[in-house]
């Protein structure tokens, strides 16, 4: 599911500015939230109908949220989050009725069991496509709603029926009346809306989003995508039980059809959809739509349409979609912000600014104030490092070895025992025609594929068997050909996400900064990522790829694309990195003459295995790499100016 | 042994129709990446025109197949331009939910126009052959022999003819198809139009034996997906050979075991093909 438009996110902050910046930010909506639910509450207070209305209304809200956190954040479409409602309900009506456990264990156990057949799930499925994800995850679904038709402790077809409170209970999650039932239920969904929120800011919603968006770009990046992944269904599953554990306390019944079926399904999706996937109201405010479908359909009953409701959930999801995909929330966002005039700032956006520490801020708030400070700083000494002369800080030793690498994809042999080595702090070329296999290469020395045979050593150890984020986080990054940001993040949290974990936000944002200050980024580091300009969004991998500290960058074509003059400012920025960070590169580039003035050696490919690799100027003049280039006619004539 | 070779060829004759209208689903899902959730319903469609068909002019179920495919082109037409067209480029999700309303609004329809009893052809019309000590309904085995029938020529035309080469263009690379000047809108909407049409006509032969309502819709249409994936994708043989295999486990599994496990372990089957060998079981499809 694609963002929506409006959906920029905030980096996590300090505990303290956090508990200041939801003050300002967030707990207007908070607070509008809390006066709806008591309005509820007073107007359901003293009719049976409306409690029930109610009741309803709050066990689809939290369940629309759940399915928004796997669904919305993390990108896959759990068509069939319903089971955790279901299998949690059936656990508790199930325990009370047969004696296994109170009602409270009962929550325990149903959260527990919920939480981790999801996280198993979630580790099983990781590699099914999201469509087939969303029809794998909805057979299950169908099948334990089946499964339980089977055995007689849950009832069969019939269902269980649990026992009515005589006085309220604590073991036994009972009350008395069904209107403290529905404060219950405002109160879940108060701290569901404030948990997503937690979540979405968190470092793991930071963490799960940039998976969705690029898992493998994720990985590169030092994320362990399988494990957040699952981590955020986790919290989903987690969410959805105490659902349904909250139906069965109210309800007092479960049975198969309502507990995992397509209708109990469309009522968690149409209000998700509805108020926008990826947000944090967007679900609270499509949950709406719960009590709205059954006012109508109570009062169209008997007369007009038949499955009044059933039209107007079908309605409502065709014209979202097919109109404004990203929901109310995203429409509300986009609307604010063309009535707000460009340039001024939000209010509260200027309260965050005053708090932080006065001038020169790092910190970015707010979406349209251009950054000063730290990023015109590092840029300024940038420039004063230009160094056409400065020796490369080789040390000798070896920081990468490459020993007949091979791969091939079904017929194609793309590498074919490719072998060569880059010292620590040098700057190597990769040239080759189309077809090469330079990309290939990458692919394997990144861990984003697996070599069918050889070794790739990393000072001396091997790390063949290494998967792609433990190869990031030993020290090896990579820039891609067709770029490969993570779309809706802003070019800060881009380059921020992949150390988010291990440097703690503050700093983490803190090197980001300094990093695109280095790389010259021109725009804002406000700017969301899709928004930049194409040399701008080179310099955010480029960027992206340093702040991991890696030890080994690897750049695929990344001045393709560009104007002379950013060409000439790219060889310098990679220049300095490489003087300043001792950064070893690689650069595979398509039009020699870029590159010429930047490296101290060239390896040519050719089919899959090294032509050539020595000094640029010796190795352009051989003929045979003339001739792979230009043809066996033109390699004697064509000179060896690149 | 009776009831080992009865359960299989009751398993054969029903496998054949979901075989059937998973082939359209397979279609849509191959050419244009829309997951169908209203394809069940579409079915149902079939079924309820039929039932409408005969009510009003007691013709035989026979003449409802060409009436009823007839009916499916402008009908799948509207829905195309009504509610999918356009939306197929994007490789999200927008689609199977898109999808899914317009499932809601068919059974809305279904529930209005006809009620929610069951409505079924009179038990007593229905005629049964005897083969030895095999006694069949004489509709299954027609159900059968327009399944197998159709699903040739649906092969056939995908194999031999331009048209079909086309579609298996945009099925396996979509955008090199594209690029290739592939017509986008005539195969889109063709494919689309042809699995509605596949799916009412196995409506109108399951009517011959079998009763609906306004939730056999949903009923089909989790049957239909997974054949659909079980058999590969845009597969066609393989979509038939997975519609009879799910035809098999079902009746093999209620005869031998338990009729409540009938679903489970087709639903089992599923998940298992899904996590290990996601471009099909059978076939050879694109996952």
């Amino acid at each position: 599911m694609s963002a929506p438009a409006g959906a920029a996110i905030r980096l996590p902050r300090r505990v303290r500015s956090q508990v200041v910046s939801w003050v300002g930010r967030g707990s207007g909506a908070f607070l509008v939230l809390i006066a709806c639910e008591i309005a509820v509450l007073l107007f359901s207070r003293h009719s049976a109908y409306y409690t029930s209305v109610g009741l309803e209304w709050a066990t689809f809200a939290l369940l629309a949220q759940a399915f928004n956190v796997i669904g919305g954040y993390g990108g896959r479409l759990a068509f069939g989050n319903v089971m955790f409602f279901g299998v949690s309900s059936y656990l508790v009506v199930a325990g009370a009725v047969h004696n296994w456990y109170p009602e409270l264990a009962g929550l325990g156990v149903g959260a527990a069991v919920c939480g981790l057949l999801a996280y198993i799930l979630s580790l099983a499925l990781w590699r099914v496509s999201g469509l087939l994800f969303a029809l794998a995850t909805f057979a299950l679904a169908a099948m334990l709603g089946q499964l339980v038709t089977v055995f007689n402790t849950f009832g069969k077809s019939s269902g269980l029926q649990e026992p009515l409170a005589v006085h309220t209970s604590i073991t036994h999650l009972a009350l008395t009346t069904q209107f403290s039932y529905l404060v219950v239920g405002a109160v879940l969904v108060l701290l569901t809306t404030l948990a997503t929120f937690w979540f979405a800011h968190s470092t793991l919603g930071h963490e799960v989003q940039a998976a969705r968006d690029d898992r493998v770009a994720a990985e590169s990046s030092g994320i362990t995508t399988r494990h957040v992944t699952a981590l955020a269904w986790t919290i989903s599953a987690v969410i959805s039980a105490v659902g349904g554990i909250f139906y069965a306390q109210y309800n007092l019944f479960v049975e198969p059809t309502s507990a995992f079926g397509l209708s109990t399904i469309t009522l968690i999706v149409v209000p998700a959809i509805l108020g926008g996937m990826g947000t944090v109201w967007g679900p609270v405010v499509g949950s709406i739509i719960i009590p709205v479908g059954l006012l109508l359909s109570r009062l169209s009953n008997g007369k007009g349409v038949a499955s009044l409701n059933l039209l107007i959930y079908g309605a409502i999801l065709i014209v979202v979609l097919r109109i404004y995909p990203g929901g109310l929330v995203s429409a509300y966002r986009t609307l604010r912000a063309r009535l707000r005039p460009r340039n001024v700032v939000a209010s509260s956006d200027v309260l965050e600014l005053a708090r932080d520490r006065g001038g020169g801020s790092t910190k970015l708030s707010g979406t349209a104030v251009p950054a000063k400070g730290l990023v015109t700083e590092a840029r300024s000494a940038a420039v004063g490092l230009e160094s056409e002369s400065a020796s490369p800080p080789t040390t000798g030793e070896l920081l990468l070895e490459v020993v007949d690498i091979r791969k091939s994809f079904g017929g194609v042999q793309a590498l074919q025992g490719v072998t060569f080595s880059v010292g620590s702090g040098e700057m190597v070329g990769l040239l080759g025609p189309n077809g090469a296999g330079k990309s290939t290469l990458f692919n394997c020395i990144a861990g984003v594929e697996q070599a069918d045979g050889g070794d790739i050593r990393l000072a001396g150890k091997s790390i063949s068997g290494f998967s792609a984020h433990q190869r990031a986080r030993l020290g090896i990054a990579r820039t891609y050909q067709t770029i490969r940001l993570f779309p809706n993040l802003t070019a800060l949290e881009n380059v921020a996400v992949g150390t988010l974990r291990r440097l703690g936000s503050n700093a983490a944002e803190d090197r980001a900064g300094e990093m695109l200050g280095a790389v010259g980024l021109q725009a804002p580091p406000s700017t969301v990522a899709r928004s930049l300009s194409l040399v701008d969004q080179r310099r955010v991998e480029l960027a992206r790829a340093m702040v991991t500290d890696a030890r080994l960058v690897m750049l695929d074509e990344v001045m393709t694309g560009l104007n002379e003059s950013e060409v000439e400012d790219m060889r310098r920025v990679v220049r300095d990195l490489n003087v300043r960070h001792s950064t070893t590169f690689v650069i595979v580039e398509h039009v020699m003459g870029h590159i010429l003035p930047l490296i101290s050696r060239v390896v040519i490919m050719v089919q899959g295995a090294v032509l050539a690799d020595g000094d640029p100027k010796a190795v352009l003049e051989r003929n045979d790499v003339l001739e792979a280039y230009f043809g066996r006619r033109a390699a004697g004539t064509v000179s060896s100016d690149g | 042994m009776h009831l080992l070779i009865s359960s299989l060829v009751a398993g054969i004759l029903v496998g054949a129709v979901y075989g059937l209208f998973s082939v359209g689903l397979s279609l849509s899902f191959g050419v244009l990446r829309l997951v169908n959730f209203a394809h069940g319903d579409l079915v149902m469609g079939g079924m309820y025109g039929a039932a409408a068909l005969i009510a009003a002019t007691s013709v035989s179920i026979y003449v409802a197949i060409p009436v009823i495919a007839l009916a499916a082109v402008p009908f799948g037409l509207f829905l195309y331009v009504a509610f999918f067209r356009g939306t197929g480029t994007r490789d999200d999700y927008d689609q199977l939910i898109i999808s899914l309303g317009l499932a809601l609004l068919l059974e809305t329809a279904a529930v209005n126009l006809f009620g929610n009893n069951a409505k079924a052809l009179n038990p007593l019309s229905i005629r049964s052959v005897t083969l030895g000590w095999l006694h069949l309904a004489q509709p299954q085995i027609v159900a059968f022999g327009v399944a197998v029938a159709l699903t040739v020529i649906i092969d056939v035309v995908l194999r031999s003819t331009p048209v079909g080469r086309a579609v298996r263009a945009v099925v396996a690379d979509r955008e090199v198809a594209l690029l290739m000047g592939v017509n986008e809108r005539r195969v889109f909407a063709g494919a689309f139009v042809v699995s509605v049409a596949l799916a009412g006509i196995a409506g109108v032969v399951l009517y011959g034996y079998l009763p609906v309502t306004p939730a056999t819709g949903s009923d089909f249409i989790l049957i239909a997906f997974m054949v659909v994936v079980l058999g590969g994708i845009g597969d066609i043989r393989g979509t038939f050979a997975a519609g009879l295999l799910v035809g098999l486990v079902e009746n093999l599994t209620a005869t031998y075991i338990n009729t409540s496990i009938q679903d489970v372990a087709v639903y089992a089957m599923f998940v298992l093909a899904i996590v290990f060998r996601p471009s099909g079981l059978l076939g050879k499809g694109v996952a």
